[in-house]
């Protein structure tokens, strides 16, 4: 087998010097002439109908361009990634507040703010609805006509009651999470204007231009080919930047006016009108076996989505599909909701409801562990997935089950803190208490049981010049590198020879998004797929310079030659130049669609995904039993990635993975309508991180690029249940709910029992 | 978001700068003092303060000087948290301010939020003012009728409410050196370790005397726990003259906890502050004593 040369080395990020430079243009950084400013109009009124907008005073001010209501949307003004419920400005109802409303075009910002204090907006106040088990009451108020119930997810496996009738031991819990920000360093921001040839062209910060396209295109009514979206260098998405934030105002106002436009989020705005992560209150239900072995597991999930859709039919199927945790269990129940409420809108966010279900099924695995008498890690590996196993939807793994090593890899770490603990006692009187706690997670690669195919071409010009094309987004995990790497890999060239053309709907065709951890296996296999058809095409091309059958020719190092005959090579330069004339290409196509099944409505039965990734991680914190504060001192975390196309990318996802994880598990709580910024909102300093071990499992994925899976969900999900179970390790106390908070932790410090 | 219009003057004396505020008082201005800003840009970016004048008095190279006079350092307002908590002449005769200081923000913020601002703002949450409180610091405020000299309590009417007069200006800090056999410990409380505000804060100093086996004096203040800055003198009371064992620890944890429930009522945050204070206490005289 020849050795790779660039897949699995730590080549250096493309674009990476202008990054740490300054140079890096984002969004707001474009400076287009002439640009006007826009500024939305936003609902101070959770829930109500607006009776009228009145913009007459604010357009009428010297300096405004103009002013837009719902009436000035030429297409339809409706939206949304997965169900339409969302309007880009709102005509007939508000549902939380932030609601869009009116949109102004001004020459300044000033101007502008000046423009949004003058509109007069009159609503009707509804009765609004903050808690989603309300919302589901028969007399809630509607929020939207269809039902405040989104969606409903069912899961079922064997058969519940007979599986808790061969029970020895069951445990039954309900935990709940919060609704949290993503909080990428770059708010949403973009730029438009009209080219030379009439068509609206948006720069802007995203996750998904083909997408953002795709709903641009009815909201507007006009050609696809009319409208173009590039994305800019990406401050980070998490999520957060799937759904559309400035892109339909910026091509509304482009499309009306005369003049480039500029939009810009504030952080306050940006906390203010996005999305956010799902609140999940989790009722989950476990039943083992005297001997360790899991029988049975029921579940109902609640996830508020707030005022709209966007993902929130993704959490709950995700959330769902995952409730097991990586383990075998014969039976099982789940339903899983999603509910409108007047909050904040829930969508995407790093995980997609599995970092919340993940809190539930590791807290359930260490309380039965501690009653089983078992140690958390051999629980874990009696119950693991291996090859073979059959998870509750029904879908047989057939390759690439990494979960065991994981646990294998982390155990000597386990006991390390272990013996650290021991041979450390607290002092008298310092009140602070250690302890040790495991965490393991499954996460399916790409959409749930939908097609989400990606498509890439590669070019090789006259001159032997290489040019790889992707709709990929590199939103600053590392997509554009790895794409080269996988392309260069295949194609036998380096790494710096390959041209890349990015995330832009005129140049480039429909990746999907980066989310769900897809773009280094399905983007990737894409890819590699188009590097496969172009090293056919020029094999093919060398074999007649070379004066030989195809099938004698070798393509290695970047050079074509005859089996054995090494010194009669031709350089892939050479064949292109004496193939093509000046101006033609060779072109590679390459499409990748991973093979899932929808699943049954009323069973969840089919097969979701087409792989998964595996994690287990181990934390070791402090608590102070005072202060009710927590504090992460090591952690140590080992991912099943298939592949690691580049290692350090693979272990800078799973640093930030554990920020993430530590902000989520002890700190974050977004409060809709009251939190503005990172005041009150609170994320993790570099002085509140643990020191991390990274370890790549790598067990390949057979369908994958050169094995690969993915990382970037998977990262975070560990994490906070890792947390959660050392805190019980170290104080006796079992953590329901997060954030951890001091408040938290002292008032379980005051409960007199312990379990 | 941007921030709103004002005018703006970088006076380079101190009598140029109260000249402007004496004349923004007369003329029904409102003026704000700009030191280091790291509190009020944030007030004027959320339009919490529109006023019509910034005196930025980050110029006036007076107010930024250390020195020891006597029995007493001087400290000018401009001094950053930074200087605060590297400068040895703090470190040395008021350590406990330099730790105080040190747990400021970041070193962003320390390195331009002055002492003088972290005073006038009157957050019941700033750092520095358990620590100036325990150390009997002394205010100079410097209007256009001359200067006057207050106590550090008698500065604060309340949350962000201080005695100073709209043409005033903070202009020292006396801090009168402490006995040498004073112990002191500060304590930070916050929700993460940096960049965070103080969920409470406690500066103690104390001197047991290990022949006699008894606290000789003791002096604690804790932060963000009461409206305005105060000695937690029920707490000092009884540990005063009373030996160093648990129980006498756990009253005076107890005595605290009081005192800050009757000075500040209950509040949504009593159930947790209530029973943290008295367990910070005796944490933090542990930690003195331990000091030696």
């Amino acid at each position: 087998m020849v050795k790779n040369r660039v897949v699995g080395k730590r080549v250096a990020r493309i674009g990476i010097r202008d990054k740490v430079t300054g140079h890096a243009r984002y969004a707001a950084d474009l400076e287009v002439e002439n640009a006007l400013i826009l500024k939305v109009f936003r609902s101070p009124v959770a829930h109500g109908y607006v009776k009228s907008v009145d913009t007459q005073k604010a357009a009428s001010l010297k300096g405004v361009a103009r002013v837009f209501t719902a009436e000035d949307i030429p297409g339809e003004n409706l939206y949304g990634i997965i169900n339409r419920d969302q309007t880009v400005l709102a005509s007939e109802k508000v549902r939380f507040v932030g609601d869009p409303i009116a949109l102004v075009a001004a020459e300044t910002e000033e101007i502008a703010e000046a423009a949004l204090r003058a509109i007069k907006v009159e609503i009707a106040a509804l009765p609004a609805l903050f808690d989603p088990e309300e919302a589901m009451a028969p007399d809630a108020p509607v929020i939207h006509e269809m039902g405040n119930i989104l969606f409903t997810r069912k899961i079922v496996r064997g058969d519940i009651d007979k599986g808790f009738a061969g029970s020895d031991l069951i445990i039954e819990e309900t935990y709940e999470t919060r609704m949290l920000e993503h909080a990428y360093i770059e708010p949403e921001a973009g730029v438009a204007y009209r080219d030379e040839k009439g068509c609206l062209v948006l720069l802007v910060t995203t996750q998904n231009p083909h997408a953002d396209h795709a709903q641009l295109v009815p909201i507007l009514g006009i050609a696809p080919d009319k409208i173009r979206v590039i994305q800019t260098e990406t401050g980070g998405g998490f999520g957060g930047k799937l759904d559309i934030s400035v892109q339909p105002f910026l091509a509304l106002a482009a499309y009306h006016l005369d003049r480039p436009v500029r939009m810009v989020y504030s952080r306050e705005e940006s906390f203010l009108a996005t999305a956010k992560r799902h609140p999940l209150k989790i009722h989950m239900k476990t039943g083992a076996t005297r001997e360790g072995k899991l029988l049975a597991m029921e579940c109902e999930i609640i996830a508020d989505t707030g005022a709209y859709g966007s993902y929130g039919i993704a959490v709950a199927t995700r959330s769902a599909v995952h409730a097991t945790g990586p383990y075998d269990v014969p039976h099982v129940s789940v339903v899983s909701r999603a509910v409108y409420t007047n909050n904040s809108w829930c969508g995407a966010m790093r995980g997609f409801g599995v970092p919340q279900i993940a809190i539930a099924h590791e807290s359930q695995m260490d309380k039965l562990a501690q009653r089983l008498g078992l140690d958390p890690i051999a629980f874990r590996l009696e119950n693991a997935f291996k090859k073979g196993s059959v998870t509750s939807t029904g879908q047989r793994l057939e390759a690439s089950v990494g979960i065991r090593e994981t646990l294998r890899k982390i155990r000597p770490h386990y006991q390390a803190f272990r013996r650290e603990i021991d041979t450390n006692p607290s002092r008298r009187h310092d009140g602070i208490k250690r302890g040790v706690g495991v965490g393991s997670m499954w996460y399916g690669i790409g959409n749930t049981g939908h097609p989400n195919p990606s498509s890439a071409q590669i070019e090789v010009a006259w001159d032997g010049s290489v040019t790889l094309y992707t709709g990929a987004a590199d939103i600053g995990q590392g997509s554009d590198t790895v794409l080269v790497q996988i392309a260069a890999e295949t194609l036998g060239l380096s790494y710096e020879k390959i041209h890349l053309v990015r995330a832009d709907t005129t140049l480039t065709t429909d990746a999907g998004a980066t989310s769900a951890s897809r773009q280094t296996y399905i983007s990737g296999r894409a890819v590699m797929e188009a590097a496969l058809e172009i090293k056919r095409v020029l094999t093919g091309k060398a074999a007649g310079l070379l004066n030989v059958p195809a099938n004698m020719v070798i393509c290695e190092g970047g050079v074509f030659f005859p089996q054995f005959r090494e010194f009669q090579k031709v350089s892939f330069e050479e064949v292109a130049r004496a193939n093509l004339k000046k101006g033609e290409k060779i072109r590679g196509e390459g499409v990748f669609n991973p093979p899932t099944t929808s699943l049954d409505p009323e069973t969840g039965q089919g097969t979701p995904y087409s792989t998964y990734a595996y994690a287990s991680q181990v934390s070791l914190v402090e608590v102070d039993e005072v202060t009710g504060q927590v504090s992460v001192i090591k952690t140590v975390s080992a991912h099943d990635v298939g592949k690691a196309v580049n290692p350090a990318n693979v272990e800078g996802q799973i640093f930030s993975g554990v920020a993430m994880g530590v902000g989520m598990g002890l700190f974050e709580q977004f409060y809709p309508g009251k939190t503005k910024s990172f005041d009150t909102y609170l994320i993790p300093t570099a002085m509140d991180m643990p020191e991390i071990t990274p370890i790549i499992v790598e067990v390949p994925e057979p369908t994958g690029p050169f094995g690969a899976k993915g990382v970037g969900e998977p990262a975070l999900i560990p994490t906070a249940p890792a947390i959660l179970n050392a805190v019980h390790d170290a104080t006796g106390r079992w953590v329901r709910q997060i954030p951890a908070a001091l408040e938290t932790i002292r008032g379980l410090m005051s409960e007199q029992e312990r379990d | 978001m941007s921030i709103p219009y004002f005018r703006y003057i970088a006076p380079r004396s101190l009598e140029e700068a109260i000249d402007f505020l004496g004349q923004a008082r007369e003329s029904g201005k409102r003026a704000r003092v700009l030191a280091g800003g790291t509190d009020l840009i944030v007030q004027l970016r959320a339009r919490e303060t529109v006023p019509d004048v910034v005196v930025d008095i980050s110029r006036i190279k007076r107010l930024s000087r250390v020195e020891r006079m006597g029995s007493e350092i001087r400290i000018g307002p401009l001094v950053t948290h930074a200087d605060l908590a590297n400068l040895d002449l703090i470190r040395e005769y008021a350590g406990v301010l330099s730790e105080a200081a040190r747990t400021v923000g970041s070193p962003q913020i320390r390195n331009l939020g002055t002492l003088g601002g972290n005073i006038v703002n009157a957050s019941p949450a700033a750092d520095t003012i358990p620590a100036l409180v325990i150390l009997d610091a002394k205010l100079v405020l410097r209007g256009p009728e001359g200067e006057r000299l207050l106590t550090i309590t008698d500065f604060f009417k309340g949350p962000y409410q201080t005695v100073i007069k709209e043409d005033e200006l903070l202009t020292g800090v006396i801090v009168p050196l402490p006995p040498p056999s004073g112990r002191a410990v500060f304590l930070k409380l916050a929700r993460r370790k940096a960049v965070a505000i103080a969920r409470m804060n406690l500066a103690c100093m104390l001197y047991y005397d290990r022949q006699k086996e008894l606290f000789e004096w003791v002096r604690l203040c804790v932060g963000s726990s009461t409206p305005k800055p105060v000695r937690m003198t029920q707490a000092e009371k009884a540990l005063v003259g009373k030996a160093y064992t648990e129980s006498v620890l756990q009253k005076a944890g107890k005595a605290a906890a009081e005192q800050m429930v009757a000075l500040s009522g209950f509040r949504s945050s009593t159930a947790y502050k209530k029973p943290v204070v008295g367990d910070l206490v005796i944490r933090a005289v542990h930690l003195a004593v331990e000091k030696g």
